[in-house]
């Protein structure tokens, strides 16, 4: 009953009217928003209560804020770069609690899409979900650029804005994020009997018991600057 | 790939990312190229690496938030609404004015984001999730969970009327609404005068057994009292959604909040001046409460109900009361 009312009304005029004081603006924007906010939020957190906390403290916060909006960008990328730092701070924190970033299989399974479980062949799951369990071993950074970009297909540019850096530091996250990937790409050929050669050439187990390893990949190796930023290590033409 | 430590003269993992990125110098990015053209192992490196960001791409959409989760902070969103309620100054009317031209534009900005978020159906999904959903916050805040929402309320017309009357007179006797007694006249109903000394005489006790508001009998209760106000409205002869987007300084017809009277506790609640096409006392979630009617700030089909915590009205009359919920609905 109620979608018609602001159909016609965009989103700055919805916040605009939030900040006049019309009761129901707010929440029409968040019914606009919230399910990528939460696609966002869920993916960056790997947990459902910490994804929940992280957008709705968010979306407070959006709303207390709204008048500090100055449509210098899309209401859209102001909520999203709002959900991206609450949830950006919870990971930190969260990594810091914890010792390992262990993820039981229901904590990972509660990611991937119920019609997905239900339809995509079962390697393709569990490529998804060693794909999650890996993510979750990122530096938040670099895990919140692969989640904008690679994931949920934002333009670089866009995710740029979300994450207030220039385009280049999302590049470099990308590009850093996807590397660091690359040992549970090695573990996946390893099972592929097509891929022998790869196979041999892997360290045994990298990845096989990824869930449990907290540990960076040993396959990208020593060269690899690791924990901390190869961005500063490397000075190369980027930021 | 430990393939790629083997000799130092192979490119570091991140290199190649960051070449795949454009991020290279180009003399490293050339010289790097060229080794890719001969070393098998990191032009393995290379596809690898785009086969992750396939891989990544390749997870279905998203689903949407789960309505737990939406009603949750929909739930404190309205409490965050209600203690703003208590603290901010009221924004004047003309910022509720919003022009056509600006809506429409607004509405393809807003769908040209949308579709930057990749693929088509992810949008579609969205869009029906949302839809899905629509009924996720009100009902929460319901106790019941039926999302039939015309049934319950329209039944009980004949005594949602008297009700109104009871405030009609209660207001009328306090001088506070000469346009109410129109609509007593409207219904003449003269069984509603000893209703109305009852209501007028004890209105909070009286409000127990006046009626229960719920999110699912509320456009029945609104309904009823727009019916029953319509012959104030029309002899008002204004469009009530225009004269709100006038500047302040047209003068409005009657009073702000010109109409069927509330506490100025309950008004200050709303955070509006205009004209109240409706109100009537009653219970919501076991607090004694008000039902407000106003036009809808922008669109003049639809109108906007407010529950308003009416304790203020006791406790604190020099206070604003807290809103407790608010829906438009259509307006006939």
């Amino acid at each position: 009953m109620d979608e018609a009312i602001f159909a016609d009304t965009g989103d700055q005029e919805l916040l605009a009217l939030h900040v006049a004081g019309e009761p129901d603006a707010f929440g029409e924007l968040v019914r606009r928003h919230r399910d990528r906010l939460w696609a966002v939020a869920l993916r960056t957190l790997g947990d459902r209560e910490e994804a929940a906390d992280a957008v709705q403290d968010a979306l407070i916060s959006a709303f207390r804020s709204a008048h500090t909006f100055r449509g210098q960008s899309a209401v859209t990328t102001w909520l999203h770069r709002i959900t991206v730092n609450a949830c950006l701070d919870r990971a930190r924190k969260a990594a810091s609690r914890r010792t390992s970033p262990v993820d039981t299989a229901e904590r990972l399974d509660q990611l991937l899409e119920p019609h997905e479980s239900a339809e995509a062949p079962a390697e393709r799951q569990d490529l998804h979900r060693e794909l999650l369990a890996a993510l979750a071993t990122l530096p938040p950074d670099q895990r919140a650029a692969l989640i904008l970009v690679d994931m949920q297909g934002y333009p670089v540019a866009e995710a740029a804005l979300i994450l207030d850096v220039p385009s280049g530091t999302v590049k470099s996250r990308c590009a850093r994020g996807r590397a660091r990937l690359l040992p549970l790409l090695a573990h996946l050929r390893g099972r592929d009997t097509e891929n022998t050669q790869e196979t041999s050439k892997g360290p045994p187990n990298t990845g096989r018991n990824l869930s449990q390893d907290p540990s960076v990949p040993r396959a990208a190796g020593p060269r690899d600057a690791g924990a901390h930023d190869p961005a500063a290590v490397q000075g190369g033409g980027h930021v | 790939m430990t393939s790629t430590t083997g000799t130092t003269r192979h490119p570091d993992v991140s290199e190649i990312a960051d070449l795949g990125e454009g991020l290279l110098s180009p003399s490293r990015a050339a010289e790097i190229r060229n080794h890719l053209l001969s070393c098998v192992p990191c032009e393995e490196v290379r596809s690898s690496l785009d086969e992750i960001e396939s891989l990544l791409g390749s997870f279905s959409a998203p689903a949407p938030m789960p309505t737990d989760v939406a009603a949750r902070i929909d739930a404190a969103l309205a409490a965050e609404m209600r203690t703003q309620d208590r603290t901010t100054v009221v924004a004047p009317p003309e910022s509720l004015d919003v022009s056509r031209e600006t809506s429409s534009r607004g509405t393809t900005e807003q769908s040209a984001v949308q579709s930057a978020g990749r693929p088509a159906e992810r949008v579609t999904g969205a869009g029906t999730a949302a839809q899905r959903q629509r009924s996720g916050p009100s009902a929460s805040r319901s106790t019941r969970p039926s999302p039939d929402s015309t049934g319950p309320g329209r039944r009980s017309s004949g005594s949602r009327r008297r009700i109104v009357l009871g405030t009609a007179f209660g207001a009328g006797l306090l001088g506070l609404g000469a346009l109410l007694f129109q609509t007593a006249d409207a219904t003449s109903d003269k069984g509603a005068a000893s209703d109305a000394a009852a209501a007028h005489s004890q209105p909070s006790a009286d409000s127990k057994t006046a009626g229960e508001f719920t999110v699912a009998g509320l456009p029945g209760q609104v309904r009823d009292l727009l019916d029953a106000s319509a012959p104030t409205e029309r002899t008002e002869g204004t469009d009530s959604s225009d004269s709100e987007a006038q500047p302040s300084g047209t003068p409005l017809v009657g009073e702000p909040l010109a109409g069927p009277a509330v506490p100025p506790c309950v008004q200050r609640a709303l955070g509006r001046t205009s004209t109240v096409l409706g109100s009537e006392p009653g219970e919501y979630e076991g607090t004694e409460s008000y039902l407000v009617v106003l036009p809808h700030p922008t669109d003049s089909a639809q109108v906007t109900a407010y529950l308003v915590d009416a304790r203020c009205a006791t406790s604190d009359p020099s206070g604003t009361g807290s809103l407790m919920f608010s829906h438009a609905y259509p307006r006939s």
